[in-house]
């Protein structure tokens, strides 16, 4: 990323305000430039120095956060943060990046901070029904795209896991060119890591906060996710659900 | 000039009045007690059996030609004499009146009705009508008095049921709308901005690397389910990521005597079901696993579709504790199993497995498309 981006924090609470700074203290790619306890305090600084991103608290004294919209240039995105999860549905017709809600859980929050630097492709490019992937010993392995459970990262290599095999396959692609290359309504990249075959999942085992178990149909591997893994890949649940409003972390659209 | 003090005093007036409004709506929208519809059925059913059995009694006894027009005439005149006590009988004068006024009112009107129809009757011999034997004034009047007895018998004992019917049902409004208003105010007393800021000001207070930041937060993320304003279904994996919240402080508590997973399958979690289904359940575990259970203690919950059911199971060690005996009020289960039969009907089961070591309590629910919980929101 280049400069950081310029930040807004709106919320009536200093204690909500605070917790908030404090979080993006750990993501340099946001910089802190103001905050302000109201939406009128809001247009004024939003006249003055144009953010380009706004965390916006809804229910405040003087009114709501929904206010702003009017005030707020094409350019400035916004990311909600309130303590009721009812609003969520408001606030993405607002055209908002993301909903948190209070207090805010550090994790979720570098969810959305993914979220509005990366963005998330619109249309996805329907992928080959098999891939040429080159193997450690130079030799060429043909990989059908439905078999594949999950990929993950090895060393400066990327291990296939695929169904009914008893060993997971060794490839040179690096992670960054298997996501290029696998269709990403089909495919969920949970981190770092590993890259999941949504649609070959057949359970998700809860066993701790820092421990998830994913399951695969015909297939006895299972792999173990961290929390924020977990997040996202459950994030990505919800969002394929037919006729639901993609709110992701903790939140509904309800 | 005179300040007041406490102007949001005043406020409290409307406030009151408008809660008492809507604790009464439901009681008013009831059906009418007797509707034509139910009338009429009534009436067809008992005047179509009364003319069947004078048919018999009199073919049986006294076989006479040109009966048939005689049965028919007076059936017809006994539905119409009926109705019009019965549209007496639901006149307002009438519902209003108290029983000593009203009871004899309703035999001087049966009386009178006989009367009326012995006059008509005579009349109708004098311009002709033959008199047979089955149809001389004397048997005829009786005969009336006999059917009369009988209808209002029937009317008053099916208005009483359909009374009694509806008095139950309001009285079970009633208790749904004051435990519905004893939820909102608890609701009210823990406001969430306020709560919610509150927790927020708890982690600020503590250092960011403190294993306390995530029990607030756990603790948050749970009351949020808990408190938040839901609707009859939501999809359940709302519930599943507030109870990981809901285990992560159990297990804090139990430390290394807790053993638990919570497992779903992608296809489940977007399944619509009651909020606080699996809640109570795991309550139960926690209450009487740690009593009944070796230690470390297990708690599974596992959700799945099965033959286009959801099916939700929650299996605990330790032993099956009978309502009634040893301070479990079996109030929980119950309350759920009424929960759903309200929501859902009779497809939605709750079953209680014994395992040798182990509980196992079993929901099978249907799955609901998004338009029939609408549907059922609206009801």
């Amino acid at each position: 990323m280049n400069s950081p981006l310029k930040t807004l924090i709106v919320d009536d609470e200093p204690a909500a305000r605070q917790r908030l700074r404090v979080l993006l203290i750990a993501h340099p790619e946001i910089e802190v430039v103001g905050e302000v306890g109201s939406v009128a305090e809001a247009s004024a600084f939003v006249q003055e120095q144009a953010p380009q991103l706004v965390f916006l608290d809804m229910e405040m004294p003087g009114g709501s956060g929904l206010g702003l919209e009017r005030h707020l240039s094409k350019a400035t995105r916004t990311v909600f943060v309130t303590a009721y999860p009812d609003y969520a549905l408001k606030a993405f017709q607002f055209g908002a990046v993301d909903y948190l809600l209070k207090p805010v859980d550090p994790d979720r929050l570098a969810i959305a901070i993914e979220r509005l630097l990366g963005g998330v492709p619109d249309i996805v490019p329907p992928g080959p029904a098999i891939l040429d992937c080159m193997g450690i010993s130079g030799l060429i392995e043909r990989i059908p795209l439905d078999e594949i459970l999950w990929i993950e990262s090895f060393q400066n290599y990327t291990r296939v896991y695929l169904a009914n095999t008893k060993k997971p396959s060794l490839c040179r692609q690096t992670m960054a060119a298997w996501e290029a290359l696998l269709p990403a309504d089909l495919f969920v990249r949970t981190g770092r890591k590993e890259i999941i075959h949504s649609a070959r999942i057949r359970a998700v085992r809860w066993k701790s906060r820092i421990e998830t178990l994913v399951s695969f149909h015909s297939s006895t591997w299972s792999l173990q996710l961290g929390r924020t893994s977990a997040m996202r890949l459950k994030a990505s649940m919800k969002s394929t659900a037919a006729g639901s409003t993609d709110v992701s972390g903790n939140a509904d659209a309800s | 000039m005179h300040h007041k003090l406490f102007p949001a005093a005043e406020s409290t007036v409307p406030t009151s009045s408008w809660r008492a409004d809507r604790l009464t709506l439901p009681l008013g929208r009831r059906a009418p007690r007797f509707s034509s519809r139910v009338f009429w059925i009534f009436q067809a059913l008992f005047w179509v059996t009364s003319a069947l059995s004078l048919k018999v009694l009199i073919e049986t006894f006294t076989p006479v030609h040109g009966a048939a027009p005689i049965i028919l005439g007076r059936s017809v005149t006994g539905l119409l004499m009926t109705s019009l006590l019965h549209l007496i009988y639901q006149s307002p004068w009438m519902l209003r009146a108290k029983g000593w006024l009203k009871w004899p009112s309703v035999l001087l009107l049966n009386f009178g009705m006989c009367l009326a129809g012995a006059v008509i009757w005579a009349e109708l011999i004098r311009h002709g009508a033959p008199e047979l034997p089955i149809a001389n004034i004397h048997s005829m009047t009786v005969a009336r008095l006999y059917s009369l007895a009988l209808w209002n018998g029937a009317y008053f004992g099916l208005s009483f049921m359909l009374v009694h019917q509806a008095l139950k049902l309001e009285a079970a409004d009633a208790r749904l709308a004051t435990r519905s208003s004893e939820l909102k105010q608890l609701q009210s007393q823990l406001n969430p901005h306020f709560l919610f800021n509150a927790l927020t000001l708890v982690q600020n207070k503590i250092d960011p690397a403190s294993p306390g930041q995530e029990v607030v937060q756990m603790l948050s993320d749970y009351l949020r389910y808990s408190l938040a304003t839901s609707k009859p279904l939501e999809p359940l994996g709302r519930e599943l990521d507030a109870l990981e919240s809901y285990l992560e402080l159990q297990r804090a508590r139990f430390t290394d005597n807790l053993d638990c997973f919570i497992e779903a399958s992608p296809a489940a979690l977007h399944v619509l079901v009651p909020p606080m289904l699996v809640q109570p359940l795991l309550e139960n575990a926690f209450k009487f696993g740690p009593r009944t259970s070796a230690m470390p203690m297990r708690i599974e919950v596992t959700a799945a579709l099965e033959n286009d059911m959801l099916q939700v199971a929650v299996a605990n060690s330790g032993c099956w504790v009978p309502p009634g005996s040893d301070n479990s009020l079996g109030s929980g289960l119950a309350n759920l199993r009424r929960r759903l039969f309200l929501l859902l009907g009779e497809a939605a089961t709750l079953e209680v497995l014994e395992k040798p070591e182990a509980v196992v309590v079993i929901i099978r629910i249907p799955i609901l498309s998004q338009a029939q919980a609408d549907l059922l929101h609206s009801a």
